[in-house]
């Protein structure tokens, strides 16, 4: 293949060895064009479709007749996915399992993902839950987190996690996070952060006993995001004794993710948390700013700002370069 | 001609393959970190820090335009062509600086800089005519603009500029033909991205080893693509000859050539991706996939064939089925099309998306006590429009 032509000129240069060379032309002589990236797209394209169709079809047709035929279908299907998948399990781990089949990850989502449809719709229809809405969200979560764990597979995992804030009261599909406003209820912000950082307890208790150890970054990605943002936007607001609780722990935990970032060489919670700081150093800035009523300086100044800025974090970039680096050898 | 260091470029490509090599398994980190300390290259910047350091170079780049139209236009003075030639001359001349005074290359922050010093130029241009009716040659200078700046700092978004500044250009030269070439216009667009392709395959013949525009070119690479089959997509003639031509169709009669149109949603698509897997050639394949998928809403945007919920559920359960044939066909394979991994060829980014898509449409919804068809667990009422993709 032609996009090998690097590696040529790295032979050139005396940088790689006639050997390793010598692979790397075998495997482009080999003609080899994978498609496993896209057929594995195609399954969780198929598992999306299908289990959207699903959602629909049971709610628009509930009056019809043979809907509950349908239904007893679509549960067939799902105890079916099911069954496959304890069948072809290796069960339970601590350690990371990976499956030769690609196939049996999609039906063990699809198989989460229609289940937690039926529960929804029995709550809807049947009341199955009655007003004990904690618990419809609950019941499904706690599913989720056994599938996850059972069959190690972490998009159940963060469907999981979904359903913790979302027993709280709080939204974690992208879409709701950026129509997120300030509802001035501390109850619902504690409870997210306090949701937060019992996600980070309870990585460090999985990294201590070793319990599904490559499940922690899902968490702590959860956790971060989470957590900085419901703190952002009540940052945003008045000023209060829940004001002061809000920038408090958001920095500890932003500190602790930067010190992680640079333990785990992990760039990306370094520039989130970078990112997140930031933001909420600039809303305590212009609360300041407000504050003196100092605003024509905001146009002369904010020039030189923006370029102190920028090396500021150029210069965070280049020391995490230089530090993780000597960690890693 | 150029205005980065050539030599850093290549170095900073044959870096990245390097590093590919280094996670295929082919060569150690102590020989990685060697090669990494013989080749001095721009360093590869990770993708979240170039597109916060964008951010924040728009940010100073407005701030700087602010504060100079501020000191400027306190008068009531509003002319804007001038205004935009200093902005556009501040840019390229701070871009310019960055690039060869710090070495800030594809870092986010000459991004934004020459994003800005690009629009502000072709805005600049388009105040001196200052007069709508006379668009046509904007797009000709944008083109012109975003050839030169693909040149200089081999961009892609410039690259990108360049096409579509070219297409428009064709389609508003046309638009003021009679009517006869005006209703050739799909035609037109099509040999004009006829004419890109052999642009593409041309410049990519003569420049062969120095692959430091390959960026661009396969940014050109994928417009002709998408030109040509949107250029005779049935909906995209159909939609664009009543909204530009003002012709309406009416209920029962069709747009002329329909069944030419109709033949090339479909065709295209199929072409695509059969010689892909010919000539194994990955971006003309998601191209077709991309493709097919809009041919299909296409057909589905005139024609209800079946309730959305049906179709997602069959067509969910036939692409399923087809993707199991197929991965048990190509499996174990060591040539040619195969569902092996491909040892070069990472796969983590596309399972990261994956769960962004899946908490999207399944993460658990917050009850409010008082919600009427209350669906936890994910069942999306309504669908949520997405359902027209099938």
């Amino acid at each position: 293949m032609s996009e090998r032509k690097n590696a040529s000129i790295l032979f050139e240069k005396g940088l790689i060895t006639e050997q390793q060379f010598g692979k790397i032309k075998e495997h482009a002589s080999s003609g080899i064009f994978s498609l496993h990236n896209e057929i594995r797209f195609f399954l969780f394209l198929s598992v999306l479709l299908f289990t959207s169709g699903a959602g629909i079809f049971i709610y628009n047709n509930i009056e019809s007749i043979g809907h509950v035929a349908v239904l007893t279908i679509i549960f067939l299907i799902t105890a079916i996915c099911f069954l496959y998948s304890f069948k072809h399990g290796k069960g339970f781990s601590k350690q990371k399992i990976s499956s030769e089949n690609p196939a049996y990850d999609y039906l063990v989502l699809a198989a989460n993902v229609l289940l937690g449809i039926f529960i929804g719709y029995a709550q809807f229809q049947y009341n199955l839950f009655g007003t004990r809405y904690g618990l419809a969200t609950l019941v499904p979560t706690a599913l989720y987190f056994f599938s996850a764990y059972y069959f190690d597979h972490k998009g159940v995992l963060s469907l999981a996690i979904s359903g913790l804030f979302a027993a709280v009261g709080f939204s974690t599909s992208p879409q709701a996070i950026f129509q997120i406003h300030f509802s001035g209820d501390n109850e619902l912000g504690f409870s997210v952060l306090f949701l937060g950082v019992a996600l980070i307890l309870w990585t460090l208790y999985a990294a201590r006993s070793q319990l599904k150890e490559h499940f922690n970054a899902t968490f702590l990605n959860f956790a971060l995001h989470v957590i900085s943002i419901i703190a952002v936007v009540n940052l945003i607001e008045y000023y209060s004794f829940a004001w002061f609780v809000y920038l408090l722990i958001v920095a500890a935990v932003l500190l602790y993710f930067i010190r992680l970032a640079y333990q785990k060489a992990s760039i990306n919670f370094l520039t989130f948390s970078l990112i997140y700081a930031y933001i909420i150093f600039n809303i305590l800035l212009s609360k300041l700013i407000s504050m003196s009523g100092a605003y024509m300086f905001i146009i002369y100044l904010s020039p030189f700002y923006f370029i102190g800025s920028i090396l500021f974090f150029r210069k965070c970039i280049k020391d995490f370069k230089i530090k993780t680096r000597n960690a890693g050898i | 001609m150029r205005a980065f260091d050539q030599i850093l470029l290549e170095n900073k490509l044959l870096l990245q393959e390097a590093n590919i090599l280094h996670k295929g398994g082919i060569i150690g980190t102590e020989q990685l970190e060697l090669i990494e300390k013989q080749l001095p290259a721009y360093p590869d910047q990770n993708v979240f820090i170039r597109i916060g350091l964008f951010v924040l170079g728009i940010f100073l780049y407005s701030s700087c335009c602010g504060l100079f139209a501020f000191v400027t236009t306190v008068g009531g003075n509003a002319n804007f062509a001038w205004t935009c030639f200093v902005y556009a001359a501040f840019g390229f001349s701070g871009l310019e600086l960055m690039i060869q005074k710090r070495n800030y290359y594809a870092n986010g922050l000459d991004d934004a800089f020459l994003y800005c010093a690009e629009f502000s130029l072709i805005a600049a241009v388009g105040f001196m005519i200052g007069d709508f009716e006379q668009i046509t040659p904007v797009f000709l200078f944008a083109a012109i603009i975003g050839t030169l700046c693909s040149i200089r700092y081999a961009d892609r978004f410039s690259a990108l500029i360049a096409c579509s500044g070219m297409t428009s250009f064709v389609v508003s030269v046309t638009l003021q033909m009679g009517d006869f070439v005006r209703s050739l216009l799909p035609f037109i667009l099509m040999c004009v991205a006829v004419v890109l392709y052999f642009t593409y395959k041309k410049i990519k013949a003569t420049l062969n080893y120095k692959n430091i525009y390959s960026n661009c070119l396969n940014i050109v690479y994928v417009f002709s693509l998408a030109l040509f089959y949107l250029g005779g997509n049935y909906l995209v003639v159909r939609e664009a000859s009543s909204a530009l031509m003002n012709r309406y169709v009416a209920p029962g009669s069709d747009i002329s050539f329909a069944f030419l149109f109709y033949a090339f949603t479909f065709i295209t698509p199929l072409a695509y991706i059969y010689f892909s897997l010919v000539k194994k050639d990955r971006i003309l394949l998601w191209t077709g996939l991309a493709c097919a998928a809009f041919s299909i809403f296409t057909i589905r945007y005139y024609y209800h064939l079946l309730p959305t919920e049906v179709a997602l559920l069959l067509g969910g359960f036939i692409l399923f089925v087809a993707s199991y044939y197929f991965m048990n066909k190509l499996k174990g394979k060591t040539s040619g099309l195969t569902f092996e991994q491909d040892r070069f060829i990472e796969t983590d980014s596309l399972s990261n998306l994956e769960v962004v898509a899946l908490l999207q449409r399944y993460a658990v919804k917050a009850e409010s006590s008082d919600s009427e068809g209350a669906n936890p667990g994910g069942g999306e009422f309504g669908g949520g429009g997405s359902g027209n993709n099938y």
